[in-house]
This record gives structure tokens, C-alpha cells and sequence, in this order.
């Protein structure tokens, strides 16, 4: 099979971390259930790109992001919960004065608050279980949205994913999609899709390899995998930690790629 | 005299074999009740259930969270939540308190509110007597 056909397949059985919902897209599925997460994430990338055109950047130019996901989750029924997700952002840059020479630039705020209504129809049988779901969402305009190098966009955006997942005592499989129609004009509506194949390797943990597929209409292109490892410390206390390694990315005009993430997080549920 | 002896002894095994592939072909949950007598044997003071869906123990959580609530279910024995979750079998153990009765209705709704379908309930009566009854699908929808 060709690289190109293994990258496809990817992505198209892809998980989208857009679709993730807390607490680490596993739990409360109990009525009345309800808990947080702190997911601390790491992008950073010095590549600098014209289209899918790779350029050279002797001055050392890059982009930094670290991201604070502060999350709930309430559920009402088995079928129907609510979440909401918060990022506190600090992004820093050293990009190219029009003048000469570089300089850095940083910026730390909130971005937009995210609410979503996942809808799930769970699957029951002996030794598996799974669901399909719908998601919408919206994405409010609490950010940091002013200067030169601001957070958010300012805008109220829409978004909808369709989920899927299939769990057996050995085996797991989620895939995901999800589009985001934006309302700024500057910025460019986003679809994603991914896909998640793991083992459930004991009682409290399971590793996944996870592969992500981002496109925004302009051009822009995110093509990521990398490994999940989650564990169940108890009744309350889980956490996850994955890392994304780019590998296909594009930029719509002259940018910084988004590069790599390593995303670490805790959980408490109730 | 030794040839006789021989061939009985062959003839009881292959009868106990032949019997044994009867049972499991005419019963398909012989080896789990078989599974659930021995634990219901060790730990007299439990009742079982098989539930549908509950391959992972993580999202299964919700399972003692909404059964340590009901009165019958003894948390102290089988702390935290008086619950033993058997993701590989799809067995849930439940203690139950000394003297108390087990309310299956309830129990079975906790159950289902934590999102899983509870099919069959297992206890021992009087010690030896394993007996099961059937949880309606229709319940669960």
C-alpha cells in the first residue's frame, strides 16, 4: 500500500479531537453525572511555509502556544449531556519586522467559551458496546480579541460533529467528524475528521493511536497521529496524555504551520 | 477381572463428557452459571448480575456510583460502592447486606440510569440452589 493510501485510510477513519468532550470522551454516561478536566497542551512549530511550499527561516522564526483547556461536564440522562470548554492561551512569536531584523511578540488570555449538547444513542450487548452521536455546538466570544496578535476571533461561531464508538473488552474504535461554520469574515470555516484505534489493556487503562485530519476552506491543512495513553487511577481520578506528530501540513497564504502537540490532562468525575 | 474395571470407568467418563456437551449445547450459559455459582459459593452474602455493554470498567463507573445509593447494597463489604465490576464476563457482583433483601426493580434502575442493560440476576438460595430469572428487554429500552 502506498503512503499516500495509508495516510488516506488515516484519515479518513479519523478521530477529531473537536469531537473529544470532557471528561476524556468516556465518562459521566450516568444519569446526573458530572465532573471537570484540566488538559494542559503544547503546540509549537518553526516551520514556515508558503502553500505546502516549505521555506527557509535562518532567523530562527517561530510560534509557540500553550493552552490551558479548563473543561466541564454535566449529563443529564445516559443520552444527553452538556460540556463547556474554556482555554486560557499564552502564545508567543518571533516573527520578521518589514523593516529587518525580528522581533517577539506575546499575548495571554482567555479564548472563546465553548458549549456543546452531546446527543448520544448507546449500543448494548454481551462483551461490546458503543454509541452514535450527534454534537452541536457554539463557541462564544469571551476571548482576548484585541491588539496585533490577539486570541480570539471576536465572533459567535456554529459547529456540529457526528461521533461514533465501538468498545469491546479488548478492543476500541471512535471516529469523528466535525465542521465549524465561522462568523468572522477573516477567518476560514474548518472541518475535521479523525479516527482512534485502541486496546483496552486492563481494568483502568487503555492505549490509542489517534490520527487527525484538519482543512480550513482557505487551504490550511493539519494532518497529525500519535499515541493516547489513558488510566483510571480509581472511581474519580483519571487522566490521558497524547502526542500528535504533524504529518502533512499546509498553510493557506505565509505562516508558521501548526505543528506538533503534546497534550497532557487530569480528570475528576462524580 | 482388570478389563471390566477399565471399561466402566470409560464408559462413566465418556457418559459424564457426552453429558456435559448436552448440557452446554442445550444451555448456552451453562459455563456462566457455572462461574457465578462458585462466586456466589465464596462470597454467600453477594448476588450477581449479567449486564450488557459493560466491557470497560471506566465507563462502567456509573454503576456503583448509582447502586452504593440503594439500602439493601453493603458498600463496607466491597468498598467503595458495594459493587465488583467484571468487564471480562460482563458480571457485576453486588453485596448485599446481612438480613437485607435485594430489590432487583431498583437495583436494575440504577443500573440502566448509569446506561447499561442488566439481563439476568443470579443468587444462591438457602446456600446451594443457584437460581436465575430473566430481566425483560423490554425494561431496558
Amino acid at each position: 500500500m502506498r503512503a499516500g493510501n495509508v495516510v488516506l485510510l488515516l484519515a479518513i477513519l479519523s478521530r477529531s479531537a473537536a469531537a473529544d468532550q470532557p471528561i476524556m470522551d468516556e465518562v459521566p454516561r450516568w444519569q446526573d453525572g458530572y465532573g471537570v478536566q484540566v488538559f494542559i497542551e503544547h503546540r509549537w512549530s518553526d516551520n514556515l511555509m508558503s502553500g505546502s511550499t516549505e521555506l527557509d527561516n535562518p532567523a530562527g522564526l517561530h510560534e509557540n502556544k500553550q493552552l490551558t483547556h479548563l473543561e466541564a461536564v454535566y449529563t443529564f440522562e445516559p443520552w444527553l449531556r452538556i460540556t463547556g470548554k474554556l482555554p486560557y492561551v499564552r502564545q508567543w512569536r518571533r516573527r520578521a519586522n518589514p523593516g529587518g531584523g525580528t522581533s517577539t511578540e506575546r499575548n495571554d488570555g482567555f479564548d472563546d467559551l465553548t458549549l456543546a449538547l452531546p446527543i448520544r444513542r448507546y449500543t448494548n450487548g454481551w462483551g461490546y458496546s458503543g454509541h452514535f452521536g450527534i454534537v452541536p455546538q457554539i463557541r462564544l466570544p469571551v476571548g482576548e480579541d484585541s491588539g496585533d496578535y490577539p486570541i480570539s476571533d471576536g465572533t459567535t461561531d456554529y459547529g456540529f460533529s457526528a461521533t461514533f464508538e465501538r468498545e469491546t473488552t479488548v478492543y476500541i474504535i471512535t471516529a469523528g467528524a466535525t465542521y465549524w461554520w465561522e462568523q468572522d469574515r477573516c477567518a476560514e470555516e474548518t472541518g475535521s475528521i479523525d479516527i482512534g484505534l485502541g486496546w483496552n489493556f486492563n481494568d483502568c487503562g487503555s492505549f490509542r493511536w489517534e490520527t487527525e485530519l484538519e482543512r480550513q476552506r482557505g487551504g490550511e491543512k493539519w494532518l497529525a497521529t500519535g499515541p493516547t495513553l489513558f488510566w483510571n487511577f480509581n472511581d474519580v481520578v483519571m487522566a490521558r496524555i497524547e502526542y500528535k506528530h504533524a504529518i502533512d501540513e499546509r498553510v493557506a497564504d505565509i505562516g508558521f504551520t501548526r505543528g506538533n502537540t503534546l497534550r497532557v490532562g487530569v480528570g475528576v468525575v462524580f | 477381572m482388570r478389563m471390566p474395571i477399565m471399561l466402566n470407568i470409560l464408559f462413566a467418563v465418556a457418559t459424564l463428557s457426552v453429558t456435559q456437551a448436552a448440557e452446554s449445547a442445550t444451555d448456552p450459559l451453562s459455563d456462566e452459571k457455572k462461574l457465578v455459582k462458585e462466586r456466589l459459593t465464596e462470597k454467600p452474602d453477594t448476588v450477581i448480575l449479567a449486564v450488557d455493554g459493560m466491557c470497560c470498567r471506566t465507563c462502567a463507573l456509573g454503576i456503583g456510583k448509582k447502586a452504593c445509593k440503594l439500602e439493601f447494597v453493603d458498600t463496607a463489604a466491597l468498598p467503595p460502592t458495594g459493587v465488583h465490576i467484571d468487564r471480562v464476563n460482563s458480571l457485576l457482583t453486588v453485596s448485599v447486606k446481612k438480613g437485607e433483601v435485594v430489590n432487583l426493580a431498583s437495583l436494575a434502575e440504577a443500573i440502566r440510569k448509569a446506561g447499561y442493560n442488566p439481563v439476568r440476576f443470579y443468587q444462591l438460595v438457602e446456600g446451594k440452589k443457584l437460581t436465575v430469572e430473566t430481566i425483560a428487554a423490554t425494561e431496558n429500552k
